[in-house]
């Protein structure tokens, strides 16, 4: 390019981050007993694939990627879970410094608490993922993120009962650009 | 047969692995270029014949905006002209007043297109994602990126010409090959290109930059 561009992140940028945060159950029925709760650690990986889209508020690129998430279950009893998951990412790139996000992920996902407590009947489920954060830019390739996720965990109906295990999940993070 | 089965498993892996973390591009020519500049016998040119080359502000724009052009670039269109040793010397206008003597001075205009394909990107992202990444190697993404160079030249007695040149690439990468550099590089390949043609171009025309008075050229 000949010319001075604007500043964003370039196509083919990629992203390695660190997550934690703490799982907090919901329980959206009656049949739902179990109150899963611990920390989450999510390291993840991402490519830039777009140029900003749009020209408004809503200006933004997507990142591709996935992500590990593994969760330590301190309640009902100590257990664990691990999964893998692609990760899609839209990071609005408006505001240049400060850099709001929607994520969405889903995977497969093992964990031993599943055939512990009467939602689940299997250790093999799969976990999807939704949510929103905020990432700010304290260099031009690291950032600092906290955000919100809803988790949902269930084995898609491969066993019975297959209730689902329902949280919200606060966390914060850390990401570098390279 | 546990060995072959094994064995083929390995090469499908290592297959796609190799094939999602490839990347290419192509560059292709719109202006004929007549021919290379070791065909010309520039040489033959007295460094009494040649003249100062000024160059003026380039002009870049993007997808029809105007953008800051860069030192660098500048930079490197005079070190282009430089290498066909057709002038006793390049400046650029900003760096001082014009020489006393007979000089030649030139005007560039960069229009540059660039197509990211973000809305398909975009998707097969998604595409790619939802299969587990396994639909990799078959879904490259892309990036166009073309360029039009118009190098005005006037002479020190008021003659003009006008050398056009254009080319264009396209860049594919797949997922796992993706790297900040795939753009640059094909931006880069498609204005070397340019440059390239125009410099020939020039070459071709040495007749053209030689002051009168002492004009020798080889036959």
């Amino acid at each position: 390019m000949a010319g001075e561009a604007e500043p964003s992140l370039p196509v083919g940028t990629q992203e390695v981050g660190l997550s934690v945060g703490y799982l907090l159950p919901h329980r959206l029925t009656d049949d739902h007993i179990t109150k899963q709760k611990g920390p989450a650690f999510m390291p993840s990986w991402g490519v830039v694939l777009t140029n900003p889209l749009g020209d408004a508020w809503y200006q933004g690129q997507v990142i591709l990627g996935a992500e590990v998430v593994y969760l330590i279950f301190t309640e009902p009893t100590v257990t664990h879970g691990i999964g893998f998951t692609p990760k899609i990412k839209y990071s609005f790139t408006a505001l240049d410094q400060i850099r709001p996000y929607l994520e969405f992920a889903g995977g497969p996902f093992w964990t031993d608490l599943g055939d512990r407590i009467p939602e689940q009947s299997s250790k093999f489920h799969f976990i999807v993922t939704a949510g929103v954060g905020i990432a700010w830019f304290v260099t031009r390739n690291k950032s600092l993120n906290v955000g919100y996720r809803f988790q949902h965990i269930s084995n898609a109906g491969t066993s019975m009962p297959n209730l689902g295990l329902n949280a919200s999940l606060p966390f914060i993070g850390f990401s570098i650009f390279f | 047969m546990t060995t072959p089965r094994t064995l083929l498993t390995a090469c499908g892996v290592v297959l796609f692995l190799v094939a999602g973390c490839s990347r290419w591009s192509e560059v292709t020519h719109s202006s004929d270029v007549p021919r290379s500049p070791t065909d010309f016998s520039v040489q033959g040119m007295h460094h009494a014949a040649q003249v100062p080359l000024i160059l003026s502000p380039v002009h870049v724009s993007q997808n029809g905006a105007g953008m800051t052009t860069t030192s660098e670039f500048e930079r490197r269109v005079l070190s282009h002209l430089d290498r066909a040793h057709l002038f006793s010397y390049l400046t650029h206008e900003a760096s001082g007043p014009p020489p006393d003597q007979q000089h030649v001075r030139a005007r560039l205009t960069v229009k540059e297109t660039a197509e990211p394909h973000s809305g398909e990107n975009a998707f097969k992202g998604f595409v790619v994602g939802a299969s587990m990444f396994l639909l990799t190697p078959w879904l490259p993404f892309e990036y166009d990126f073309s360029a039009q160079m118009v190098l005005d030249i006037e002479r020190w007695d008021g003659q003009a010409k006008r050398y056009l040149a254009s080319s264009e690439g396209k860049a594919y990468f797949h997922l796992f090959g993706a790297t900040p550099l795939t753009i640059p590089e094909l931006e880069g390949r498609v204005t070397e290109s340019c440059l390239t043609n125009l410099t020939q171009q020039l070459i071709a025309d040495t007749a053209f930059f030689t002051a009168p008075q002492t004009v020798a050229l080889t036959p």
